[in-house]
C-alpha cells in the first residue's frame, strides 16, 4: 500500500469504535457480568485502564518507527524469524473475526432461524468485506464513518425508547458477587478486541492526533458500553440471564405505538458493524501479507483470508469442540496479550539491542 | 477482474438457488392469543389467530406433552406454520398455576420468536373458557386491552413475561399475575394471583390489589369512594400517588416503612348535596387516607402474614440498600418475612381552589 | 498516405483536384472559380453549412469589383486579405487537414493560383434550433433557455452570464472520423490545472471514431462506478455556477448536453431552484430528495424482505392487510413485485418513445388497465402495486439518479427476497463502499459527507445555507476533503 493513502486518526478510531460496539452487541450477560449485571460497567472501566497500559508498547514502537507496520518492523529487527510475526498476526485476525462471525451465526440460528442456510449470510457479509478491503483502507474508513452515524442514530432511537422500561427494582448493588467476577469480566472485555493488534499493523497509515483519538475511543466506548449495560440491567434485570443475546432481547421489548419491535434495527446494525470489522481486519491481514509477498496477489490473499474466516466461523458455530477451544477467554487473553503488547515489546527490545550493537 | 466477476456470478447463482420455496404470509397461523391449560397428558393450548383468508378470526385447540409440542401440533390440523411474533397475550389456566407455572412458561421465555413483552394472565378457571367461551369468543381487541383496565381503575396489575420472570428471580421476591374471569361471556379482571416459586398461592381481591399497587408505587389512577356522616358518599379520582419506602432496623429485624402521598379530585357527590363544603375537605382527606391505608394493610396481611409471599419487593429493597443484612437472612426469608414490621402511612390531599381572598 | 498532399500547392488545378477527390461522390462541395486580372481564383465551400448570400456579398462581390491587384500571386492574396474582403473573421491557412476541417465547419476557402496559402473566412449558415427550455431539467424559477447543438451559441450563452476575462474556452477535437469540435471551458485561476491537464490527456488519446453526443465521452472520463463522476446538464446557468466552483465544462458540438466534471454524488440532489428559494424551503426540499432516494432504492427490497422473512417487523394491522391481499393473489410477493417493476419500466419506456398522439393511450392503458384492473382481477395485490408506484414516483424526484436507481432497486429486490433484511443491509454497505471508494478526478465521490467536513456539510448538504453565508467563502471542488493531486 502506498504511503500516500492515509486516513485520519478520527476515521481510524471511528472504525475501531464500530468494531467495539459490534463485539459488545454479542455479549452474553453470564460471561461478562456473572451474578451482577452492573458490575459489567466496572469490568469495562477496568479493562480500559489495563488497555491503556497494554497499548504502551505499540505506541512506543510507533514513536520510534512511525513508518513501519509491525510486520515490517519484525522483519527488520528480528531477522528471518521476524517473518513469522506477520503470519501470526494474520492468524490472530482470522481467529478473532471467526469468533465474531460464529457468534453472529449462533445468534441467527438461536434467535431468528432463517429459512435459508445461515452460512450464506456469512458468505455475503465477508464477500462485501473482501470487496472493501480490496478497495483500500480509505474506502473502509469512509464507509465506517457512514455506518457509525447509522449505528449511533439507531442506538439513540432504541436506547431512548427502551429507557421507558427502566425499573430500579432490577438493579443490584455493585460488587455484590465479589471482585472475582470483576476481573473475569474485565479480562473478557479486554481480550475481545483486536484494537491493539490493528494499531500495531495500521498506525503507520494513520495521520493526525492519534493519542487523542485513542483517548476518545476509550472514553466513548466506556460511555456506550456503560449505558448499554445499565439499560440491560435496569430494563431486563434477571431476565437477561435467560437469553444468550441480551442486547437482542433489549431491542425486542422496545415499543412505540404501532412499531412493536425494533430488533430489526439491531440485526442491521450488527451486520453492518461486522462487515466493517471484518474489512478492517482483512486490510490488516493484507498489510501483514504484503511484508511476505511484497504486495503481490493481494486480491487472492484477501479472498482466501475471507474464506478462512467464514470457514472458521462456521466450524465454531457448528462444533462444540471448536467452541470450547476458540470461545475461551483465556485463549483470547493470551493472543491479545502477546500480539497486542508482547510482540511490540519484543521488537522494541530487539531494536535497542541492534542499535547498541551497531554503536559498539 | 474477469475471475472476480465469475466469482460474483457464482455467488449470485448460489443465492438464487438457495431457497425459492419461501413461506407466504397466508401459509402461517398468525397467532394473537394463546391459552394454556394443564391436563393429565400434558398441556392443552387454545389459540386465537387472525384469518388472512377472510375478515375475522380463527380458534384452534390442540394438545401435547409440552406447550411447544401442543402448539406445533396445530400444523397437523391446519397445514400451516404457527407464527408467534404477533402474539399479544398468554392466559394460563388455574390448573397451570396450581401445578407450577415454570414448565408452562418456559416456552415463552426461551423460544426465539416469542416476545418478552407479551401480557400474561391467570384464568379464574380454564384458559379455554376465556379465549373461547360458550357465548362466543370475545374480539381480540377486547383481550388485548384487558391490561389497560388495571391502569384506568388502579385495581388490577399488568404483567408481562419479562416482569413475571424478574419478579420470580429477584432476591426473595414473589411474582403476581392478573386474574381474568368471565362475566356473561365477557372477560373481566377479578383480582391478582400471588405465586410462591411459580406455584399459585392465593388471590387478592380488587381492593387488596389497589393496596398492593399503592405499596409498590404503581397506583396512578382510579376512583375511590369514601363515606362519612358529615359529607355523605364522595367519589374521588386519584390523580397521582407517590410512594416512598425506607428501611430501618429494630432488634436486628428490618422495619419497612411505606409513606404514600396521594392526590385526588372530587368527581361526584351522592345524595342531595350540590357541592362539598370547604370545611369537610379535611374529613374527606382523612377518609381517603384511611381507606387506602386499610387496603394496603389488607394486602400486606394477606400476602406477607398469611401467604408468606414477598410480592412487594421488600427483600429486593433490603438487598439493594443493605446487602450485608440481606445476606444474613436471605436463606430464611420466608420465616423472617412475617416477623418484620410494615408500618404504613398515607397522606391524602384533595385538590381544591383557594377562594379566601375573593370572599 | 504516402504521396498525399499535406499543404496547399501553388497550382490551383492541383488544389482543385485534391478537394474534388476528397469530396468525390459527395455532392455538397461548391467550387466557384473566377478570373481576376488574368489570374485564376477559386472559392471552395460545403453546401448547407455556409450562408451563400454572405459569401456573395462579402467575398465574391468585393473580389470582382476591386481592381489594381498586385501582379504576384502572394501580393494579390495579401491585398485580398487586407483591403478587399469585408468578412469579420479572416485568416491564412495552408495545412490541408485543417482546411478540410474548416470547410466542414462552415468556412469558405479562397485560393489564388500561384499562391500556396489560402484564405479562410467564417460564413456559417447552417440551420440550428434556437434556445428552448430544457425538457429534462425543468426549473420553476430558473431561466428558460437551455443549450443548443451549436458550440458557438452555447459559448455565447455562458459568456453572457460570466462577463469575466478569467473565463476561457479552449478548442479541442475528438473523433478520428467525425472530428467533432469540443470546447474546454473553465475559469482560469479557479479550476485545477491538474484536472485540466488530465482532461486534455484523456481526450487526446480517446480512440473514438465518431462522437455523436456528450454521452460518448463520459465513459472515457468516468472511473466506472455505479454512480457517475461526470455530470451532464442542459442549463447554462447551472454550468456557470459550477465553473465558479472550479469545475470544468466540455461543450460538444451537435449535442445540447454539456459535460461538467468533477461531479460529486451530492450534486445529484442539488438543483438550481434550491438556490433561488428561501433557505428553509431549500433545506426541506433537499431532505425530501434524500428520503426519495432511500425510498426509491430500498423500498421494494425492504418490502419483499420484511413480508417474506421478517413479518414480525410489521405492525399487526398492516400485517393482516398484506396477508389478506396475498391470500387472494396467485403469485408470491417477489414475483408480483418483480413483474410490476418490469411492467412499469416498459410503460415508462413506451411513454418516452411513443409519438405524442399516442401518449394519452399509453397512460390510460398503463394506469387503468395495468394498475386498477390487475388488482381488481386478483392478479396482483394492492400493497405491491402501491410499493412499486411509490418507488417509481420517488425516483422522479431525483431524475439524475434514475438510471442507477433502476438497477439498484432490482438488485435490492432480488437480494431482499433471497437473504432478507440482512441481504439488504449487506447490499447497503456494499453500495456505501462503492461510493466511498470512488473518485471523480481525484475528488472523493461522497465528499464532503465522507470524508466528513462539518462546515461544508452544514453549508450545502444537510442544510441549504442562505446566500449571505454561501457568498462568504469560496468552495472549490478540488479543495473538498480527501482530494488528492495526482
Amino acid at each position: 500500500m502506498e504511503r500516500r493513502h492515509t486516513i485520519s486518526a478520527a476515521q481510524f478510531f471511528g472504525m475501531e469504535f464500530v468494531s467495539r460496539i459490534t463485539i459488545t452487541i454479542a455479549l452474553n450477560a453470564q460471561y461478562a457480568a456473572g451474578e451482577s449485571l452492573l458490575d459489567g460497567i466496572l469490568s469495562y472501566l477496568l479493562a480500559m485502564a489495563v488497555g491503556v497500559l497494554l497499548a504502551l508498547p505499540v505506541w512506543a514502537l510507533h514513536r520510534q518507527e512511525p513508518r513501519l507496520s509491525i510486520g515490517e518492523a519484525a522483519v527488520r529487527f528480528l531477522g528471518p524469524i521476524g517473518k513469522l510475526i506477520p503470519l501470526g498476526y494474520i492468524l490472530y485476525f482470522l481467529v478473532m473475526n471467526g469468533v465474531s462471525l460464529a457468534l453472529f451465526q449462533l445468534f441467527l440460528l438461536d434467535n431468528v432461524n432463517p429459512v435459508f442456510p445461515a452460512v450464506l449470510i456469512l458468505l455475503v457479509l465477508v464477500a462485501v468485506a473482501v470487496y472493501g478491503a480490496w478497495r483500500g483502507l480509505e474506502t473502509i474508513a469512509r464507509t465506517s464513518a457512514c455506518v457509525l452515524v447509522l449505528l449511533l442514530l439507531g442506538t439513540v432511537l432504541v436506547f431512548s425508547l427502551v429507557a421507558r422500561r427502566f425499573d430500579t427494582e432490577n438493579l443490584e448493588p455493585l460488587l455484590a458477587g465479589g471482585p472475582a467476577q470483576l476481573l473475569r469480566g474485565g479480562a473478557l472485555f479486554l481480550s475481545r478486541t483486536s484494537l491493539f493488534a490493528e494499531m500495531a499493523v495500521l498506525l503507520p497509515y494513520v495521520r493526525g492526533r492519534k493519542g487523542l483519538g485513542f483517548a476518545v475511543w476509550t472514553g466513548s466506548t466506556s460511555l456506550y458500553v456503560g449505558v448499554l449495560i445499565l439499560l440491560i440491567a435496569g430494563c431486563l434485570g434477571q431476565y437477561a440471564y435467560t437469553q444468550n443475546f441480551p442486547v437482542y432481547a433489549l431491542m425486542s421489548i422496545t415499543e412505540v405505538s404501532s412499531m412493536q419491535r425494533l430488533d430489526g434495527v439491531f440485526t442491521g446494525v450488527w451486520l453492518m458493524g461486522l462487515i466493517v470489522q471484518s474489512a478492517c481486519s482483512l486490510t490488516a491481514c493484507k498489510v501483514c501479507a504484503a511484508t511476505l509477498t511484497k504486495g503481490k496477489y493481494s486480491l487472492l490473499l484477501l479472498t482466501v483470508s475471507g474464506g478462512a474466516m467464514v470457514g472458521l466461523g462456521f466450524a465454531i458455530a457448528s462444533s462444540y469442540l471448536f467452541q470450547s477451544v476458540f470461545m475461551d477467554t483465556r485463549l483470547w487473553m493470551v493472543l491479545t496479550g502477546i500480539l497486542g503488547a508482547g510482540v511490540p515489546l519484543g521488537i522494541l527490545v530487539a531494536r535497542k539491542i541492534r542499535g547498541e550493537r551497531g554503536k559498539g | 477482474m474477469r475471475w472476480m466477476r465469475l466469482l460474483l456470478s457464482v455467488l449470485f447463482l448460489c443465492l438464487c438457488f438457495s431457497g425459492c420455496g419461501y413461506r407466504e404470509l397466508q401459509e402461517r397461523i398468525l397467532i394473537q392469543a394463546i391459552g394454556v391449560d394443564q391436563i393429565r397428558e400434558g398441556y392443552q393450548v387454545t389459540v386465537r389467530a387472525a384469518d388472512p383468508g377472510e375478515e375475522g378470526e380463527e380458534v384452534f385447540t390442540c394438545q401435547g406433552a409440552s406447550v411447544l409440542e401442543a402448539l406445533s401440533n396445530l400444523s397437523l390440523s391446519t397445514g400451516r406454520e404457527p407464527f408467534y411474533a404477533h402474539n399479544y397475550l398468554v392466559v394460563f389456566g388455574r390448573s397451570c398455576g396450581e401445578g407450577g407455572l415454570d414448565s408452562a412458561m418456559d416456552f415463552f421465555v426461551r423460544y426465539y420468536t416469542t416476545r418478552p413483552s407479551v401480557q400474561v394472565y391467570l384464568a379464574a378457571g380454564e384458559a379455554e373458557e376465556i379465549l373461547n367461551p360458550e357465548e362466543g369468543p370475545p374480539s381480540i381487541e377486547t383481550l388485548r386491552r384487558l391490561n389497560q383496565g388495571g391502569e384506568y381503575t388502579g385495581k388490577a396489575v399488568s404483567v408481562d413475561i419479562l416482569e413475571f420472570v424478574n419478579a420470580a428471580k429477584r432476591e426473595g421476591s414473589s411474582p403476581v399475575l392478573p386474574v381474568v374471569g368471565l362475566d356473561e361471556g365477557r372477560p373481566v379482571l377479578q383480582g391478582t394471583a400471588v405465586f410462591k416459586d411459580y406455584q399459585l398461592e392465593d388471590i387478592l381481591t380488587l381492593e387488596e390489589t389497589r393496596g398492593y399497587l399503592a405499596l409498590k408505587g404503581n397506583l396512578h389512577q382510579g376512583e375511590l369512594v369514601v363515606e362519612g356522616e358529615e359529607f355523605g358518599t364522595v367519589t374521588l379520582t386519584i390523580s397521582s400517588c407517590h410512594t416512598k419506602r425506607e428501611i430501618t432496623f429494630q432488634e436486628g429485624l428490618p422495619v419497612f416503612k411505606t409513606v404514600c402521598q396521594v392526590t385526588a379530585d372530587v368527581s361526584s357527590l351522592s345524595g342531595e348535596r350540590a357541592r362539598l363544603e370547604e370545611s369537610f375537605i379535611g374529613q374527606v382527606e382523612k377518609a381517603v387516607a384511611e381507606t387506602l391505608k386499610k387496603e394496603m394493610e389488607a394486602a400486606l396481611e394477606q400476602s406477607i402474614f398469611q401467604d408468606r409471599c414477598d410480592i412487594f419487593g421488600f427483600g429486593t429493597l433490603l438487598y439493594q440498600q443493605s446487602p450485608k443484612q440481606w445476606e444474613a437472612i436471605q436463606d430464611n426469608w420466608e420465616e423472617v418475612l412475617p416477623q418484620c414490621q410494615y408500618p404504613v402511612e398515607v397522606k391524602a390531599t384533595v385538590l381544591r381552589m383557594e377562594q379566601g381572598g375573593l370572599h | 498516405m504516402k504521396g498525399e498532399m499535406a499543404v496547399l500547392s501553388k497550382s490551383l488545378e492541383k488544389n482543385k483536384a485534391y478537394f474534388q477527390s476528397k469530396f468525390a461522390n459527395a455532392m455538397d462541395l461548391i467550387v466557384r472559380q473566377v478570373e481576376i486580372e488574368g489570374r485564376a481564383v477559386a472559392l471552395f465551400a460545403v453546401d448547407g453549412l455556409v450562408n451563400k448570400e454572405v459569401i456573395a456579398l462579402t467575398v465574391l462581390e468585393p473580389l470582382l469589383k476591386t481592381t489594381d491587384y498586385p501582379r504576384s500571386a502572394q501580393g494579390m492574396l495579401e491585398k485580398i486579405e487586407r483591403e478587399v474582403l469585408s468578412a469579420a473573421e479572416l485568416k491564412q491557412e495552408n495545412k490541408l487537414p485543417k482546411l478540410l476541417s474548416l470547410l466542414m465547419s462552415g468556412f469558405v476557402l479562397l485560393c489564388v493560383d500561384g499562391c500556396e496559402e489560402g484564405l479562410v473566412s467564417g460564413v456559417q449558415g447552417f440551420a440550428y434550433r434556437g434556445p428552448q427550455e430544457p425538457q429534462n431539467e425543468v426549473m420553476q424559477r430558473g431561466a428558460k433557455d437551455g443549450f443548443t447543438e451549436s458550440n458557438q451559441l452555447n459559448m455565447a450563452m455562458i459568456r453572457r452570464r460570466m462577463k469575466s476575462t478569467a473565463l476561457k474556452f479552449q478548442p479541442l477535437e475528438v473523433g478520428s472520423q467525425s472530428h467533432t469540435p469540443i470546447i474546454l471551458c473553465y475559469m482560469e485561476g479557479i479550476a485545477s490545472e491538474k484536472i485540466l491537464q488530465r482532461v486534455r490527456e484523456t481526450l487526446a488519446v480517446c480512440p473514438l471514431k465518431t462522437v455523436l453526443g456528450a454521452g460518448y465521452l463520459t465513459g472515457f472520463l468516468d472511473r466506472g462506478s455505479l454512480f457517475s463522476g461526470v455530470g451532464l446538464t442542459e442549463r447554462p446557468d447551472v454550468v456557470c455556477g459550477k465553473l465558479e466552483e472550479g469545475r470544468i465544462a466540455l461543450l460538444v458540438e451537435g449535442t445540447p448536453s454539456v459535460i461538467v466534471l468533477p461531479f460529486l454524488f451530492v450534486e445529484n440532489f442539488q438543483t438550481l431552484d434550491d438556490y433561488l428559494t428561501r433557505p428553509f424551503y431549500g433545506t426541506f426540499i433537499r431532505w425530501l430528495k434524500y428520503l426519495a432516494f432511500f425510498l426509491s432504492a430500498f423500498l421494494p427490497g425492504l418490502y419483499v424482505a420484511v413480508v417474506v422473512h421478517h413479518p414480525e417487523l410489521l405492525p399487526q394491522p398492516l400485517l393482516l392487510e398484506i396477508a389478506r391481499s396475498q391470500a387472494q393473489t396467485p403469485f408470491p410477493v417477489m414475483v408480483e413485485t418483480l413483474t410490476l417493476y418490469f411492467l412499469y419500466e416498459v410503460l415508462r419506456e413506451a411513454g418516452l418513445r411513443a409519438p405524442r398522439s399516442l401518449s394519452a393511450t399509453v397512460s390510460i392503458v398503463g394506469g387503468l388497465v395495468l394498475g386498477d384492473t390487475a388488482v381488481a382481477a386478483g392478479l396482483v395485490s394492492a400493497p405491491s402495486l402501491l410499493v412499486v408506484a411509490l418507488t417509481a414516483i420517488a425516483g422522479y424526484a431525483i431524475p439524475r439518479l434514475y438510471e442507477p436507481l433502476s438497477l439498484l432497486r432490482l438488485a435490492f429486490l432480488l437480494v431482499g427476497n433471497f437473504l432478507g433484511v440482512w441481504g439488504v443491509m449487506a447490499g447497503l454497505v456494499f453500495l456505501l463502499m462503492d461510493l466511498c471508494g470512488s473518485e471523480s478526478f481525484g475528488v472523493p465521490l461522497l465528499s464532503p459527507v465522507s470524508p466528513f467536513q462539518g462546515k461544508l456539510v452544514l453549508r450545502d448538504v444537510f442544510f441549504r445555507s442562505g446566500w449571505k453565508r454561501l457568498s462568504r467563502e469560496d468552495a472549490k471542488v478540488q479543495d473538498m476533503p480527501g482530494s488528492h493531486p495526482w
